[in-house]
């Protein structure tokens, strides 16, 4: 490992995805299409997402021999993508309407969890295993993550991929979505409880 | 003392060591006294860290075909 984190094995990727190899051009697009689409998603809405990130993969293959290493190579990316949606919905001139906002607080975070005095009123719920293995070994649990990630609105889930999958800083998220940095810690935060929520009632009812 | 209520608001910002060493120390003093907030905090790192093996999708063969001609296009080009 270096600084930047990197192993050999990625090391050797980036020398080859600097002279444009289409093998590990690729294997790039299979990791992080999907993680470039919810970028896009977020800023530009659903309908222009894909071609956005049609056009950020070119600028990006374009760009690889440049590619200087300042920041990691996903990060690199995501801020790539993250600013030609930015340029679009500038040229689009509209405004992509903002559901995160409007979103009620249900469960953890409604007033009804807990007691005028602040303490639960509904303490947490007891999961039968607390490890996150044991519980990835079910299937349908993995079935109900997925599918609330899907759902989970585009905002949050761009955070959420870009933090909790991605292990991108707060700062780097915060430039790549151009969300201030107390918004990205509510969304954020709204959709690991959303999450957590999925696995509750999973352990109560053994479905989604 | 701080409230139950408190440590579920400031939960991201306490795991991502994103709080002033006295709130931090305030919810750890918490942690000390109340197993129901224990328990939130136990399943609450779990998700996080689950959140990366179970969301993590690769794009399938057609999206990255639906790439790759682009690519092939440009090169074509040159
Ligand atoms: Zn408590």
């Amino acid at each position: 490992m270096n600084s930047m984190g990197l192993t050999t094995e990625q090391e050797d990727d980036i020398a080859l995805l600097k002279v444009q190899d289409h093998r590990a051009f690729e294997n790039l697009v299979g990791r992080y299409h999907i993680q470039m689409l919810a970028v896009a998603r977020s800023i530009i809405g659903e309908s222009l997402a894909e071609e956005v990130v049609q056009e950020a993969w070119v600028s990006i293959y374009g760009a690889l021999p440049r590619f200087e290493q300042r920041s990691s190579l996903k990060t690199w990316m995501f801020t790539i993508v993250g600013n030609q949606a930015k340029t679009r919905l500038r040229k689009e001139s509209r405004t992509v309407s903002m559901e995160d906002e409007e979103q009620d607080e249900s469960g953890y975070l409604s007033s009804g969890r807990f007691k005028p005095n602040g303490g639960w009123q509904s303490v947490p719920a007891i999961w039968d295993v607390e490890t996150p293995d044991l519980l990835l070994e079910q299937t349908q649990l993995r079935h109900c993550i997925e599918h609330s990630l899907n759902s989970l609105p585009v905002t949050q889930g761009a955070v959420f991929t870009l933090r909790d999958i991605e292990q991108q800083s707060l700062a780097d998220i915060c430039n790549i979505l151009g969300v201030s940095d107390s918004n990205v810690r509510v969304l954020l935060h709204r959709a690991r409880l959303s999450l957590m929520q999925v696995i509750d009632r999973y352990q109560e009812t053994g479905e989604c | 003392m701080l409230k139950c209520s408190e440590v579920v608001e400031q939960a991201s910002d306490f795991v991502d060591e994103n709080l002033p060493w006295y709130s931090s120390l305030r919810i750890k003093m918490h942690l000390l006294m109340c197993v129901h907030c224990r328990r939130f905090l136990r399943h609450f790192s779990a998700t996080i860290d689950l959140a990366e093996p179970a969301g993590r999708r690769q794009a399938t063969a057609t999206e990255i075909e639906r790439v790759m001609k682009h690519i092939d296009d440009i090169d074509s080009d040159i």
